[in-house]
């Protein structure tokens, strides 16, 4: 689903629309020039739900939101130090 | 839609009667309320603004706010799942405001 954009290195963030961590994490990201992949979850049709839910598991098993894959590192929840780390900012 | 401030008013007579403290923390809870109203407007119910909600009432019902974990989750970390709810050591910031791990169960988050 989403295999092509991480392995080319283009940030993916997971989130849902409603997220208030998640809304945080896009703002930061946008301050950053950051230009990532933006998907928010709760806003695909069931089906394709469940293909972001497959494709997560591996990253973070507790399915949780925001899900931030660069590459092969991830940053589960609102850990800008994380991000920042795996960013190179 | 009802507005966030009445929203707002309606939880703070609501909260103390759960055994519940909204969070003071007005940057913390508006965008959570906002959420939560959207939820509403969309399910019909108004489901935990950082889950996903599925659309089915009783699929869902576990995570309409306040959640089943709510209680729990405060005992353990001194809030909810998004910090719409704390404890009082959390408000006089005796404890760590931690990322609160999801203590929703897999088969549940995965049942749709």
């Amino acid at each position: 689903m989403f295999e092509q954009i991480v392995k080319q290195g283009t940030p993916l963030l997971l989130a849902l629309s409603t997220c208030p961590r998640c809304i945080r994490m896009k703002k930061f990201l946008k301050m950053h020039n950051i230009s990532a992949e933006i998907v928010d979850v709760d806003l695909l049709p069931l089906d394709e739900r469940r293909s972001v839910y497959r494709f997560l598991k591996p990253f973070n098993p507790r399915l949780s939101f925001p899900t931030l894959i660069v590459g092969d590192s991830v940053v589960i929840g609102e850990e800008y130090d994380e991000v920042k780390e795996v960013l190179n900012l | 839609m009802m507005s966030v401030e009445k929203y707002y008013a309606v939880l703070k007579k609501y909260a103390p009667s759960q055994g519940l403290i909204l969070n003071p923390d007005w940057e913390t809870v508006k965008p959570l309320l906002e959420g939560l109203l959207k939820n509403g407007e969309r399910y019909g119910i108004r489901t935990c603004p950082c889950r996903m909600a599925v659309g089915d009432k009783e699929k869902d019902k576990d995570i309409v706010c306040p959640c089943d974990y709510a209680k729990p989750d405060i005992e353990d970390y001194g809030a909810c799942f998004c910090w719409l709810y704390v404890s009082e050591d959390w408000i006089q910031n005796k404890i760590p405001h931690v990322q609160v791990p999801e203590r929703r169960p897999i088969e549940k988050i995965l049942d749709f």
